[in-house]
């Protein structure tokens, strides 16, 4: 451990020299205020000050005073050696920043004792700050991996949202298709209309045929005879034709038949889009649980870093006040619902 | 007989925890720095600024406090209350037996710490 001696007297500097270097100290020795100053102003400056207080250029106060209003959070910790001897002396010393107050002619023994303190509280502070840049560290990291996290929530609540409007879109592009198949239907069910008339068209043609085959026994000759022939070739004709629309019409009562069953499946299908909006709203509900739950983790986070902060104030160090910075969250607002 | 007034060894060996090697060193410090101290003493008292002569004198005093609250201490210890209190009238007086005791007091460490 290295400790500052500002002193001008040759002889404590020889005496604080040799006592530091036998109790295993390494001496650093400033004769005037200002030369100490250029060596306690540095951030890797002795942690240990023996001051005296009067001499030339800064005396010890200012000095004090000038290490306690550093912009660091290394702890210098200050002995004051002096002859001054009154109480208010004493007083100011400790007032200005000095840990210990030791009068000259030095009682080596009490000295030894008050580095030895000071040795104790510097490791304690060090350990402290190391401890409290630890836990700052894990914290902002920890806050960095939820931020990520919190990212990835949002990316999958996105997801489902998409998958969710495409399955929405297929549910109504299938009822877009059953409405023209509807169409389709009822234009077959005209043209089935039309082929009943043919069908009873076709009927009367051959009651038609038959009367004409009779009226042509009535006529002598040849021409009776062509005629007959002529007749039942008609009705011959009538009864294909009547055969023919019978099976067409057939053929269009299976299509509607389909067409019930086409139908019928609809009804499961919007049973099926219920379903995935279902399981869809109670995903959604997940996310925004994990998202509370984030957001006050964070919050904690947030929480115990400033108190980490506030610690490192009350305990003098000099920190720099950086807070975790703050992100709203989100998969609430970006998520739409059904 | 050593004159305990000049120069009680029990004192320092004491404070510096029965040291006397270090107690040597720094009596041989004191020796050798002991000239510029009085000229720094004498100078201040020529200009007669109190200023001046209460910061040598807290000084020479604080140097000889090493040593024990002999009789130098005590010449020492008054130019600097005086002087501290603006009082300079005394003060060529002072340093005449200032000397004299720390002439004494010298003579008394090269005999009882740096010869032994």
């Amino acid at each position: 451990v290295r400790v500052l001696i500002a002193d001008d007297e040759p002889e404590a500097i020889t005496l604080l020299q040799k006592s530091l270097q036998e109790w295993g100290f390494e001496a650093v020795t400033c004769r005037s205020g200002d030369e100490a100053w250029e060596v306690l102003k540095e951030h890797d400056c002795p942690p240990i000050a023996i001051l005296d207080w009067m001499m030339p250029g800064k005396d010890g106060l200012e000095l004090a005073r000038l290490v306690r209003q550093k912009e660091s959070d290394d702890y210098v910790y200050i002995i004051f050696l002096t002859s001054k001897d009154r109480s208010e002396d004493v007083i100011s010393a400790l007032e200005a920043g000095a840990n210990s107050y030791v009068k000259k002619p030095v009682n080596l023994r009490e000295l030894h004792s008050y580095i030895n303190t000071g040795v104790m509280l510097i490791h304690y502070i060090q350990g402290r700050k190391q401890f409290s840049d630890n836990l700052k560290e894990k914290i902002t990291k920890l806050y960095e991996a939820m931020k990520i996290m919190k990212g990835s929530i949002t990316d999958l609540a996105s997801a489902t949202t998409i998958i969710n409007q495409k399955i929405k879109d297929l549910s109504g592009s299938y009822d877009h298709f059953l409405d023209m198949l509807n169409t389709f239907i009822e234009i077959i069910s005209e043209v089935s209309t039309k082929l009943a008339e043919m069908k009873t068209l076709s009927g009367q043609i051959n009651i038609i045929s038959i009367n004409a085959g009779i009226e042509s026994t009535r006529i002598k000759g040849s021409s009776g005879k062509g005629f007959a022939a002529v007749a039942n070739e008609i009705r011959q004709l009538a009864l294909v034709l009547k055969d023919y629309t019978k099976g067409i019409v057939s053929e269009l009562n299976k299509l509607e038949d389909s067409r019930t069953e086409i139908f019928g499946s609809k009804d499961v299908i919007h049973e099926d889009v219920r379903k995935t909006e279902e399981l869809f709203n109670v995903q959604r509900a997940e996310f925004d649980k994990l998202d509370a739950k984030m957001k006050n983790l964070s919050e904690e986070l947030r929480v115990l870093h400033q108190l980490s902060l506030d610690e490192d104030v009350k305990f003098g160090m000099k920190v720099e006040k950086k807070e975790l910075e703050v992100e709203e969250s989100s998969s609430s607002d970006e998520i739409e619902l059904f | 007989v050593a004159d305990k007034d000049v120069f009680n060894i029990e004192e320092p060996l004491k404070a510096l925890d029965n040291n006397m090697d270090l107690l040597k060193d720094i009596a041989q410090t004191f020796i050798d720095d002991c000239p510029h101290k009085l000229e720094t003493m004498r100078d201040a008292v020529a200009s007669g600024d109190a200023e001046r002569i209460h910061r040598a004198a807290h000084s020479f005093k604080g140097s000889i406090s090493n040593f024990g609250r002999n009789a130098a201490f005590h010449a020492a210890n008054k130019m600097n209350l005086d002087a501290r209190e603006g009082k300079t009238d005394t003060a060529a007086a002072d340093l005449q037996e200032l000397e004299h005791e720390v002439e004494q007091f010298i003579a008394a460490l090269r005999d009882q710490v740096l010869a032994a």
